[in-house]
Parts: structure tokens; C-alpha cells; sequence
């Protein structure tokens, strides 16, 4: 793995990869998953072998990757003079947490700076959200900050955009997750939010560039939100909300889940999801501040492996 | 139930318990042996195929499910080759809990299946292509999994083909196991071909009873019915109250 990231040749083969999508494991030739290829190219170590591996023999001397490696070579180096960086699972600086999911993107693309041991919690929730839910948002934003952890949140309307802007009045450290490109600003109302992100903490996208917002892209923003936090705090959301992926996928990744009792109170889902491994529920905001020092505590120093008495 | 048991039950459940699933244990439904998927029939194709050669286990018990595509796939890809140190020991916890409890809790149901008690345990070593002890090796052996009076060793040259045979590992040191129940322990049963090699080797070394305890059945979501059967039969969390021997409660 590189320090400075990962060099022109790795870079364009992965991007190779990624468009073609060449079969993997168990998966088809052409629909094989980025995360399947993050998961290959990172266990390998290199995109070039990965990408090498999968090419036939070029019978009639044709090099048959030789189109994808073009297109990739051409989008490097219209990205040399873009205002964001790419982070692969080939450097060094990729999030060390995003490392742990299976939905691991390959390739994120960041405007101003991810750190490799980012510790940080999610504030998730409704775009149409109550003045109380807006408050509560605020409230566990600011507490994080006192806690010197990172606020990850999506730069939606709403809960999202309240955790954001009292992250950054409290002079923390902001990180948003898009559900789009890098080059697009989705509400376009966020445009000054995005900047201020970017300036104080991170702006990810794990999508290409000028993708736009779409309705798959939303949930799998959603996995690696979970992914890169320590846990999700979810403030608010109705029974058919975008949030409640994020709670079931950070109860799939092992992470912990912290509900409000209005979450609770409101859905169904919640209600059932509540009972899940990692899941906790949260009747105030110190309440909610006490799980999430206990579980980031957890993670640093509470784990120890168990070990049989020894025989013979 | 011992302190360091309930510790770790509960790291377990609060860290996968959202991920991993316990086999299932039905006639017709999962194979008597490996627990993979089957459509009616009490083995799956390669346990029928595999049950006709001499010598191979009498008892298999994988812990869960190896889930492509999931976390619990993930789980056992980069526990021993993630790039990260940190990342390959996050993973090995929950390996590490996972074996712990299968050998605390439920070797003795493993002895009560075989018909006698299980007297060693030995790891499955690396074959070609990987240098040095392997990361399920070490694991055991930190964690006292294994006996220091019997190993197996790969034979040069002999590789990780699908194929079912004694002469893949030799025990060490050589000598008999008459009398004795050996369990083998490896990470991930696929078609079963390493493990049930070992206990091919074991059987001829004299072993009375060989067992094998996997951490993850491998299950591919696209293959045949077996899309269908997650579907059906893996939605509910991992409980480890559910024996892996039996599916249910402790025999």
C-alpha cells in the first residue's frame, strides 16, 4: 500500500475494472459489484494484477483492454486539474472503518480531507424533519464535537443539514457522504453548506463524478455512511424514510445503532429493529451521548479475545 | 456457563450477531453433513459423492454461514488478508469468539454425536500459494485450540484442488491415534475437499473418530436454490443458544 496513493497505472486499471466489470468470484462477467472489486483489488494488493488476471490471451496480438485502459488514462487526466482528490483502497489514506464492510467502495472521491483513522458518528435522518427533531440533531452534533468525534451526515435537507451547520458553529469537524457525483450539489439550495463541509472536514462521494442523484444511490450512500462511522444516530425518520437503511445496514455491519425513542414511537420499523444485536434507544440527549461514548470506548479498548485453558 | 464464556456471547452478538446466521439443521432441507442447501435430499451432491470415500469425517459442524456478497463473506475473506493489521484483527475477533464458543460450548455435543469425546484438535495448514503459519493457525493456536502432541503438515507440492484424498497432509509427528476422536478445525468449508483430506489422513493414522468444526459454510446466493433457501431460512440473527450440532438444543 502507498502513502502518497496509489500510482497512474493502479488508478487507471481500477478504473478499467470498474467499468467492465470482469468477472469475480461468484459473481457475472459485466455485473460484478464495486465492492467485490475493491474486495479483490485490496486483498491482492494491486488493480494492475487483479485487472491482468482477468484479460484473455490476446490470440491475434489485439489488446482487447487496451479501450477501458484509454477511457481511464483520458478521465485521469481530466481529473488532474479537478478541485476534488481520489482516495482508493490502494492508499494508505482510505478510512480504516470503511475497510470492515462488504460494501467497501473501490474508489472514493474527496473534496478537502479524509482521514485514514477518522473517528467519527453518523446524524442521520428526515429531509422533512420536526423543529424538535432539527434540535436534537443540533444538540448531538455539538455533543460529538465535545467529544472531539467527527459528525458524518449526508448534506441532505433537514436532520442532515442541522447536524452539519451546528458541527460547524461548533467548530467540529463536518463530514458529508453524497448520494450523487462530487460535481453535483443535491439540493441545490445546500451549494454554501457543501463548501463550508469541504473547507472544515470532508465532502465523499464513492460515486463517478457527474452521477446523479438516483434512487439506488441514496441507500448505497447510506452503507458507506454506516461503514464509516463508529455508529449512526438515528435522530428522526418516518416508516418509509431513506433512513431506515442506514439502521439496518449498520445492524448488518455490525455497528451500533442508536434509535430515539421518537424513531421508535413513530415506526414500525424501528420498533422491530430495536430488539436487533448493536441496536440501542435513546430517551435523551445525554442518554443518547452516554451510548455513544460507551460504544466508541467499546470498540477502542473493550474487545479481547477469549482464550480455552490450556490441556494435555 | 463460565464468565469468560458469557464475555464472549455477548462481544459476539453485539458485534455480528446482526450479520452471522446459525446453520440450519433440517432433513431435506440443508445436508446431514455440511449444511449447505439441498432440494429434498438428506446430502447435498459433493457430501453424497464424498461420503462413498473411506475415511472421512463422521461428524462436520460449521459455526455459520459464509454469505457471499455480506459481511459475513467479508468476515472471512479479510481476516486473514486484509492489507490492515487492524482491519484483519477486528475480523479475527469475532473468528476468535466464534471458535471459542464452538469449542467451550459445544464440543461436547460434538462427542455425544460421534459417540466418543473428543481427545485432540488440529488446524488445517496452509497449502501452496501461501508462505508461513497461516492467520487460522496462529488464531487456534494463541487461543489454545490445538494439541501440541499432533499436527498435520502439507505434503510439497500437493494443492488446494477439490479433490478428496489421504495424501494431501501427514501427521506430525508421525504415530498412531488409535482410540482417539480428532477434531480439525479450518476457517471456510467450500466443497469440504481439505478438511475431509485431513480427516482422510487422520483415519489412517488410526483415528476412532474424526470430527470437523468450520467457522463458515460458504454459500453462494446465486447458485441453484440457494438464493431462495437464505431467503427462507437465514433472516434471524445469530443466537447462540442454537447448538450448530443439532440445530436446536444441546444433545
Amino acid at each position: 500500500m502507498r502513502d502518497a496513493g496509489a500510482g497512474r497505472e493502479e488508478l487507471a486499471a481500477l478504473l478499467a475494472l470498474l467499468e467492465e466489470r470482469p468477472a469475480l468470484r461468484d459473481e457475472r462477467g459485466g455485473s460484478t459489484s464495486w465492492s467485490t472489486i475493491a474486495s479483490e483489488v485490496s486483498l491482492r494488493g494491486s488493480a494492475v494484477a487483479v485487472w491482468e488476471s482477468v484479460q484473455p490471451p490476446a490470440l491475434d496480438g489485439m489488446d482487447r483492454g487496451g479501450g477501458a485502459l484509454d477511457r481511464a488514462g483520458d478521465l485521469l487526466a481530466e481529473w488532474r486539474v479537478a478541485d476534488f482528490q481520489l482516495v482508493t483502497v490502494l492508499d494508505a489514506a482510505y478510512p480504516l472503518a470503511l475497510r470492515g464492510i462488504h460494501q467497501m467502495p473501490p474508489i472514493l472521491f474527496v473534496k478537502g480531507r479524509l482521514r485514514a483513522n477518522e473517528l467519527g458518528v453518523s446524524v442521520v435522518g428526515s429531509r422533512r424533519a420536526s423543529a424538535r427533531g432539527l434540535s436534537i440533531a443540533s444538540n448531538v452534533a455539538v455533543g460529538l464535537v465535545q467529544l472531539g468525534i467527527s459528525v458524518i451526515s449526508g448534506l441532505a435537507t433537514g436532520i442532515d443539514t442541522a447536524a452539519h451547520r451546528a458541527c460547524l458553529g461548533a467548530g467540529g469537524r463536518p463530514i458529508g457522504v453524497l448520494g450523487t457525483g462530487i460535481n453535483r450539489v443535491y439540493p441545490p439550495e445546500n451549494h454554501d453548506l457543501h463548501r463550508q463541509v469541504a473547507a472544515r472536514g470532508a465532502v465523499v462521494s464513492q460515486f463517478m463524478p457527474h452521477t446523479p442523484p438516483q434512487k439506488h444511490t441514496f441507500p448505497m450512500r447510506n452503507a458507506t455512511m454506516s461503514g464509516l462511522g463508529r455508529a449512526s444516530v438515528i435522530v428522526e425518520a418516518g416508516e418509509y424514510s431513506g433512513t431506515r437503511i442506514q439502521a439496518r445496514v449498520g445492524v448488518e455491519h455490525g455497528r451500533p445503532v442508536i434509535l430515539t425513542d421518537r424513531v421508535v414511537a413513530a415506526t414500525r420499523w424501528a420498533r422491530e429493529l430495536q430488539h436487533r444485536p448493536g441496536v440501542y434507544v435513546a430517551g435523551s440527549t445525554a442518554d443518547l451521548m452516554g451510548i455513544v461514548e460507551e460504544v466508541v470506548r467499546d470498540v477502542d479498548v473493550g474487545a479481547a479475545g477469549a482464550a480455552l485453558p490450556v490441556s494435555e | 456457563m463460565t464468565d469468560q464464556a458469557a464475555a464472549a456471547r455477548q462481544s459476539l452478538l453485539t458485534a455480528a450477531g446482526g450479520y452471522l446466521r446459525n446453520v440450519v439443521r433440517r432433513p431435506g432441507v440443508t445436508c446431514a453433513v455440511c449444511c449447505a442447501p439441498v432440494d429434498g435430499f438428506d446430502r447435498c451432491w459433493r457430501c453424497r459423492h464424498d461420503g462413498r470415500i473411506q475415511g472421512v469425517a463422521d461428524v462436520v459442524v460449521p459455526l455459520t454461514y459464509a454469505i457471499g456478497g455480506t459481511q459475513s463473506a467479508t468476515l472471512l475473506w479479510h481476516y486473514k488478508d486484509d492489507p490492515v493489521h487492524k482491519v484483519r484483527e477486528r475480523h479475527a475477533l469475532i473468528i476468535n469468539w466464534l471458535l471459542y464458543l464452538g469449542i467451550a460450548e459445544h464440543e461436547r455435543c460434538i462427542g455425544v454425536a460421534a459417540g466418543m469425546p473428543v481427545s485432540r484438535r488440529v488446524a488445517i495448514p496452509s497449502m501452496s500459494g501461501r508462505t508461513g503459519v497461516h492467520p487460522f493457525t496462529a488464531l487456534a493456536r494463541w487461543m489454545n485450540a490445538l494439541s501440541e502432541s499432533a499436527a498435520l503438515l502439507p505434503v510439497p507440492g500437493a494443492t488446494c484442488d477439490r479433490v478428496v484424498s489421504g495424501d494431501k497432509f501427514v501427521l506430525q509427528p508421525p504415530g498412531r491415534l488409535d482410540g482417539r476422536h480428532l477434531m480439525v478445525l479450518d476457517d471456510t468449508w467450500t466443497t469440504g475437499s481439505n478438511a475431509q483430506s485431513a480427516a482422510v489422513t487422520l483415519r489412517r493414522s488410526g483415528a476412532a473418530r474424526v470430527s470437523v468444526m468450520v467457522i463458515g459454510r460458504w454459500l453462494s446466493p446465486g447458485y441453484a436454490n440457494t438464493g431462495r433457501f437464505i431467503k427462507d431460512y437465514l433472516q434471524r440473527d445469530f443466537d447462540t443458544d442454537i447448538c450448530p450440532v443439532t440445530g436446536g438444543a444441546c444433545p
